[in-house]
């Protein structure tokens, strides 16, 4: 019984740990890029409906929004990690990348029927998407 | 004539009916992911659901025993009980999911904020199973359902390469990924034969009173309208891998489904999809509500049926109330209901042999089925998938983990 405070206090600082920064290896950081890759892509889609008045208003604000968030999800993941010895040019590079793209599909997210906005938002994303 | 209007009706039902969040979630993920490589897996998950939903009508038809009649008479109260318990659990999963994908379909076409429509959806799912007669709801769900069809229509206008689409069918792992490349596997079967279609689908043949007469519905049903549902999966599948695969997306929210149908076919695709989707997935969480309050009815012997006023079903009434409140309040904490799709369709995938061993036991029974005991053929497929589907389930959970719930 003597041990339980102790151990208590050793499982209390492992969850601690578990919420402080992580280091993203070359395998985690390439999952991330796919995953800002992704957002790009469905953004590019999305965005040349709306350029071309084929879709609605609502789901075009909801459904850029969402992607929106899943950018910006990575960013955050980014931006808390560490990079792994010799790849922190490479977490900032997916950290630009992420941030950029959440960025453009918030312009979306913002004006969901303005298809000048959106005609810009596609060339954005279809760049970032390269 | 009006046997032929019931059975193509039935059928229509039957299609319209099939796909929900599971197979939505699981068959789009896939074709984005392994393009066509999967196709193989719908035919083997829906050639189990066309099995078993056979042997489980045609059981309650001639025994009016539905499923937890035969799960508590034939594995015992000890083990009938943790089957209970695992269905139980795994239906208050799957309901969560649906009413989330409800407030997420009715999102994407109002454009209101999410938990607003959460509690929409719960109100509107309490309103329709206290309200409507069960041929109603059946009927109308499962035909609003056919909107879904437009993913057929968006697959062949994204002009696949139909060759590619065929080898889809021959099994084949040309990946670099076999642990995601499993996940998969799992989860297809998983939302193909989730249990809750199962309860839902006997208990239905005694709630609209079926005979023996009525096996031909029964066979059409399951074979004809099943076979043409799983078209339906495999379109999901077709779409996402003609256009998400070759641009690497990643679908993450149901949004991305109803855009595949979107790209090929601009704003009238996107809200027969939104519809579609709407009113399967709501069908989905209707079917789910009933299975639970059927499962513990059944189990302990209680009265129940939609066709019985609550006062003369009264825990049956009260069980598929508490279900829908439990359900509603787990996917209202914010939990993502395609993260809780996951979950329901892999865990669901466990607790399959406990709900499909009893059907084929009582099938076999010929005090109970007389002239309608399973045939060799029936006998052939049952023990098939039954050995599949315990290979399946001991494989869910660590394919589970070793694929990162898929993410690799």
């Amino acid at each position: 019984m003597r041990r339980l405070p102790g151990l208590c206090v050793a499982l209390l600082l492992v969850i601690a740990g578990c919420g402080g920064s992580s280091t993203l290896t070359g395998d985690a950081l390439q999952k991330q890029d796919e995953a800002v890759h992704s957002a790009a892509a469905e953004g590019e889609l999305l965005a040349s409906d709306v350029a071309r008045d084929r879709t609605t208003e609502p789901f075009a604000r909801v459904h850029s929004g969402d992607l929106a968030d899943q950018a910006k999800a990575v960013a955050k993941r980014v931006r808390d990690a560490d990079a792994a010895p010799g790849l922190e040019r490479e977490r900032r590079q997916v950290l630009t990348r992420a941030t950029r793209v959440a960025q453009a599909l918030e312009e979306l997210h913002a004006a969901p029927d303005d298809r000048e906005v959106a005609e810009r938002v596609q060339a954005e994303l279809r760049r970032l998407a390269a | 004539m009006k046997r032929i209007f019931d059975i193509a009706l039935g059928i229509l039902a039957a299609i319209g009916g099939f796909v929900d969040i599971g197979d939505i979630v699981f068959n789009v993920a896939a074709g984005a992911m392994f393009e066509y490589q999967l196709l193989w897996v719908v035919v083997i998950g829906v050639g189990a659901i066309i099995t078993y939903s056979e042997m489980c009508g045609r059981v309650a038809v001639v025994s009016q025993h539905a499923v937890f009649d035969a799960v508590r008479e034939r594995l015992g109260f000890g083990v009938g009980l943790v089957a209970l318990v695992g269905a139980q659990l795994i239906n208050l999963l799957t309901l969560a999911a649906e009413i989330g994908g409800i407030a997420v379909a009715l999102q994407l076409l109002a454009g209101l904020p999410y938990r607003v429509l959460l509690f929409l959806a719960f109100i509107a799912v309490a309103v329709v199973v206290w309200a409507l007669p069960f041929g109603w709801i059946e009927r109308v769900f499962g035909y609003c359902g056919l909107a879904m069809l437009v993913f057929a229509v968006a697959a062949i206008k994204l002009h696949p390469d139909w060759s590619q689409v065929a080898s889809g069918f021959i099994p084949s792992a040309n990946t670099s990924d076999p642990a995601v490349y499993g996940y998969f596997v799992v989860g297809l079967i998983g939302a193909a034969t989730v249990p809750y279609e199962v309860y839902f689908y006997s208990s239905g043949a005694i709630e609209e009173g079926w005979k023996p007469k009525d096996l031909s519905v029964n066979q059409s049903n399951a074979i004809i309208g099943y076979t043409l549902g799983g078209l339906l999966s495999c379109s999901l599948m077709i779409m996402a891998g003609a256009l998400f695969f070759p641009r690497e997306i990643t679908p993450e929210t149901l949004g991305t489904a109803a855009l595949g149908a979107q790209v090929p076919l601009g704003e009238i695709g996107l809200l027969l999809a939104l519809v579609g989707i709407l009113f399967a997935v709501g069908g989905a969480a209707i079917d789910t509500v009933f299975s639970g309050a059927y499962n513990m009815a059944q189990f302990f012997g209680w009265e129940w049926g939609k066709h019985r006023k609550p006062v003369e079903a009264p825990r049956y009434t009260i069980a598929w109330m508490v279900m829908l409140v439990l359900g509603f309040l787990i996917v209202f904490t914010g939990v993502d209901p395609i993260k809780v799709t996951e979950f329901s369709v892999i865990f669901s995938v466990v607790a399959l042999p406990l709900t499909y061993l009893p059907i084929l036991l009582v099938a076999n029974d010929r005090t109970y089925m007389r002239r309608y005991v399973n045939g060799r053929l029936a006998n052939l497929f049952g023990i098939g998938y039954l050995v599949v589907i315990l290979l399946v389930a001991v494989a869910a959970i660590p394919l589970m983990f070793l694929s990162n719930m898929g993410q690799g």
